[in-house]
């Protein structure tokens, strides 16, 4: 950019020198114009040729005159002289007397005093005529003498006349080819100058043709950008009867994880490979476009029926799959697109746009590598879920959640061993309680989700030290763990830092993770779970019997428990085969040295049958529904059978038992 | 050339001599030059010699215009030159090469007498003209009357003192 924006200022710049330049051209031209002609306009050439031709005849006729002079004076008494003397009298007499020479009175002063000369001459040669012949010859002797002097009078200057003549037409040849060399080099400077203003105009063009493509196109990509889309679209919108046409966002999935990872120039090259499979992706007459940063568009103009969207959708998503190379670093491919259809999901590009960008939400929500159509359903539950989000978001910094605990009972000494902490929000906006199971995969969704575990292990730690001192001995205390968290390199960190912030022993805290999280990401949870076993914390696999049947984690993983899912001890008395699988878990945990926690015991069927399948621990409402901090405090000290050593007078406790717990 | 300038200088002898050299201004010649031949015309056809009763026949025109060469509003009297050239039969001339008896020589092109009404003029202020009066012929083009005559082009067509005219056809 700073090179065009030079190249359009020298632009200005050169134009406005080349109107200056023009101008004084002009100017120099027009003043040099005038003054060559007014030099060449001097009166004297065409004066000076008339002068010339009059002096010529005066100069012949005087001097015919004198030859006729000396004629009679040879031969005065011939008939032929006198006729000769006669006729050259009678011209002289036309010239000098009867032809008007005033106008060249101005540039021969002397002409009159000649003129008067040779007046006289031709009255004494009427004279001379009228007396008859002889002639008298001293009277034509003086009379030759002095028609002489009237020639000598004229003849110098018409020589000096024409020679000044001669000189003036010089000097105005000599301007002429001045003016003419001159002229030629201000055409010649004009031309350059219409010239250069052509060159600096067509420059012009171009440039403003770069600017515009500059300013309507990706530079790393070559993609149109999001200007170009926004004029595109529009015009594409409005025409007339046009057949349905789709917007799709695609968005690369976890390109920032690529970025943070590899660098900035991966991601560059990422970007450029996913706008190759775009372009490949698409049909020919498709526009692919890119929005910002991962995010691309896709205009798919001309659909035979808005289910054709969805083909076009499944060729982007197939296209980005498997590894790509860039730059030596092996790269996961994936992308997410969110599609709405003109005009049935809406009218406008700001419409189109939106709900597009819901659609990709609830793709990217979905799981990812997938796409979704726009509907008006997913618009409905995505506006609740952002309401449900920023609801959560004020509930953190209101402090509206709360926990709960649930005693884990050990089944072959029948003592309290453990309470997992389990959390509850009451809406204070709302003034209702909110289950878990509504706000937590909204928050799982999110960087939300972070903030809830933090929240829910510091609480945990800090109630946990508290339940110590009252109770005098070590509680293990269990709380979840979301996927999120087994992600990030610095989880380990961080709950070590709380740890030591709450004065918790690490011995004492389980967390719980689900096996799904386990297989997901397994390079980076696995480095995570090796670290958290490092500082001493215990794991328990939570809803175990759900997932994945790929159990292989468990040899690489430092696990302690297994937490038997709840749907397997619900209807344990009716189905034999549900206390088979039980048993066999048991028994397989017990051989790998793990032991096992059965959940949702509600009746004393059940904990019969989770005893006889062998199962380490249990909980559940039979034992004791979530209670409050103090609340289990007593109930340990109720199952104890045993007196408190002080009471429960923590602040942080007797908060606790505020609000009572839904059912 | 020489043979018309020859025959010019022996009528003007024979007036000069048969006034007996009247020492008047122009009087005497006045007379005799309305006999006398004034005026040779050439043409391809043939030579023709006028006098100036013959050329004052074909009917006198007044002009009176400024004049280039002498000072003064002048009036001269004598026939259009169209309509001598048509009565010896040469208007459709291309040109017409006009002498003075001292050689002077124009070349009147057949625009000038077609567009305009050039004199042939044999009279000033109702006198003949002689040769001191620039006679006995004088070609005159009516400035006055058409001021697009007034031109340094035209200016030396006022040839006088004709000795002869050549009608030419290209």
């Amino acid at each position: 950019m700073p090179g065009l924006i030079s190249t359009v200022r020298f632009a200005w710049a050169a134009a406005g020198f080349a109107i200056a330049a023009g101008v004084i051209a002009t100017i120099l031209v027009i003043g040099l114009t005038w003054r060559t002609l007014g030099a060449i306009e001097v009166a004297l050439p065409r004066i000076g040729f008339d002068a010339l031709r009059e002096l010529n005849v005066m100069i012949r006729d005087v001097t015919v005159l004198e030859g006729t002079v000396e004629l009679a004076k040879i031969a005065p008494t011939s008939p032929e002289s006198t006729e000769k003397l006669q006729e050259a009298n009678d011209f002289a007499y036309i010239r000098f007397f009867r032809q008007d020479f005033s106008p060249l009175y101005p540039v021969f002063p002397a002409l009159p005093s000649v003129q008067e000369r040779v007046r006289r001459v031709v009255e004494e040669i009427d004279a001379i005529l009228a007396a008859g012949r002889p002639y008298d010859s001293a009277v034509l002797a003086d009379i030759e003498q002095q028609l002489r002097a009237a020639t000598q009078g004229l003849s110098q200057f018409y020589y000096t006349f024409g020679e000044n003549t001669n000189r003036v037409l010089l000097r105005q040849q000599d301007v002429l080819s001045k003016f003419k060399r001159a002229l030629t080099l201000f055409l010649g400077m004009l031309c350059t100058l219409g010239g250069t203003s052509v060159a600096l105009l067509l420059n012009r063009i171009f440039v403003l043709k770069r600017i515009r493509h500059i300013s309507t196109h990706d530079v790393l990509t070559g993609l149109p950008n999001r200007v170009w889309f926004g004029q595109v679209i529009a015009q594409m919108l409005q025409a007339k009867g046009a057949r349905p046409l789709a917007l799709l966002i695609v968005d690369l999935d976890r390109f920032k994880e690529v970025n943070d990872t590899f660098g900035h120039p991966v991601g560059d090259l990422l970007l450029k490979e996913a706008a190759t499979r775009l372009r490949a992706a698409v049909r020919p007459q498709d526009y692919v476009v890119r929005l910002a940063g991962d995010e691309f568009a896709v205009i798919a103009p001309d659909l035979p029926t808005p289910a054709a969207a969805a083909g076009i959708a499944a060729r982007i998503v197939s296209e980005f799959s498997g590894t790509v190379v860039l730059a030596g670093h092996h790269i996961r491919l994936s992308a997410s697109s969110g599609v709405a259809v003109f005009p049935r999901d809406g009218a406008t590009v700001e419409e189109l746009l939106a709900h597009a960008d819901l659609a990709l939400y609830a793709a990217k929500r979905a799981g990812r590598s997938r796409f979704e159509l726009f509907t008006p359903a997913l618009s409905d539950e995505l506006t609740g879920r952002m309401a449900l989000e920023s609801a959560i978001g004020r509930a953190l910094r209101e402090h509206e959640f709360t926990l709960v605990w649930q005693p884990q009972v050990n089944l072959s000494s029948n003592q309290v061993e453990a309470a997992e902490a389990l959390i509850r929000w009451f809406d204070l906006e709302k003034q209702r309680w909110v289950p878990p199971g509504d706000f937590i995969p909204v928050a799982e969704n999110g960087p939300l989700i972070r903030e809830i575990d933090a929240f829910v292990i510091r609480g945990a730690c800090l109630e946990g030290a508290a339940i110590h001192a009252a109770l005098g001995q070590p509680l293990r205390i269990s709380v979840n763990v979301s996927a999120g968290n087994l992600e990030r390199e610095e989880f380990p960190d961080e709950l070590t830092t709380i740890l030591h912030a709450t004065g918790f022993p690490a011995r004492s805290l389980e967390l719980e993770i689900t096996e799904g999280m386990l297989l997901q990401n397994r390079e980076v949870s696995g480095k995570v779970i090796r670290r958290l076993s490092e500082i001493g914390v215990q794991l328990a696999v939570d809803d175990f019997g759900t997932g994945y049947s790929n159990l292989g984690y468990l040899a690489d993983l430092e696990v302690h428990r297994l937490k038997i899912d709840r749907s397997f001890v619900l209807d344990l008395s009716e189905s034999s085969r549900k206390f088979a699988i039980i048993t066999a878990i048991a028994q397989f945990a017990h051989s790998l040295g793990l032991e096992t926690v059965a959940e949702g015991v509600e009746t004393p069927r059940q904990l019969e049958g989770v005893i006889s399948a062998g199962c380490n621990l249990a909980q559940g409402f039979l034992f004791s529904p979530p209670l409050g901090a103090g609340q289990l405090v007593e109930w340990c000290a109720k199952q104890a059978g045993q007196k408190l050593r002080r009471p429960p007078a923590l602040r942080l406790i007797a908060n606790e038992v505020v609000r009572t717990e839904p059912g | 050339m020489t043979c018309a300038r020859a025959i010019f200088a022996a009528a003007t002898l024979a007036a000069l001599f048969s006034l007996n050299h009247a020492g008047a201004e122009n009087t005497g010649t006045a007379a005799a030059a309305t006999a006398e031949v004034a005026l040779t015309v050439l043409s391809p056809s043939g030579e023709r010699q006028l006098s100036v009763a013959e050329i004052e026949s074909l009917g006198l025109r007044r002009v009176t215009t400024r004049s280039p060469w002498e000072a003064g509003t002048l009036t001269f009297e004598g026939v259009l030159l169209r309509d001598l050239l048509r009565h010896l039969g040469l208007e459709r001339a291309d040109s017409l090469t006009v002498t003075a008896s001292d050689d002077y020589t124009q070349v009147i092109p057949n625009e000038d007498w077609a567009n305009w009404p050039l004199l042939v003029a044999t009279r000033q202020d109702g006198k003949p003209l002689t040769r001191r009066t620039q006679g006995p012929t004088r070609l005159v083009y009516p400035l006055s009357d058409h001021p697009e005559l007034d031109s340094p082009v035209h200016k030396p067509r006022w040839v006088w003192a004709i000795s002869s005219m050549e009608a030419r056809f290209n």
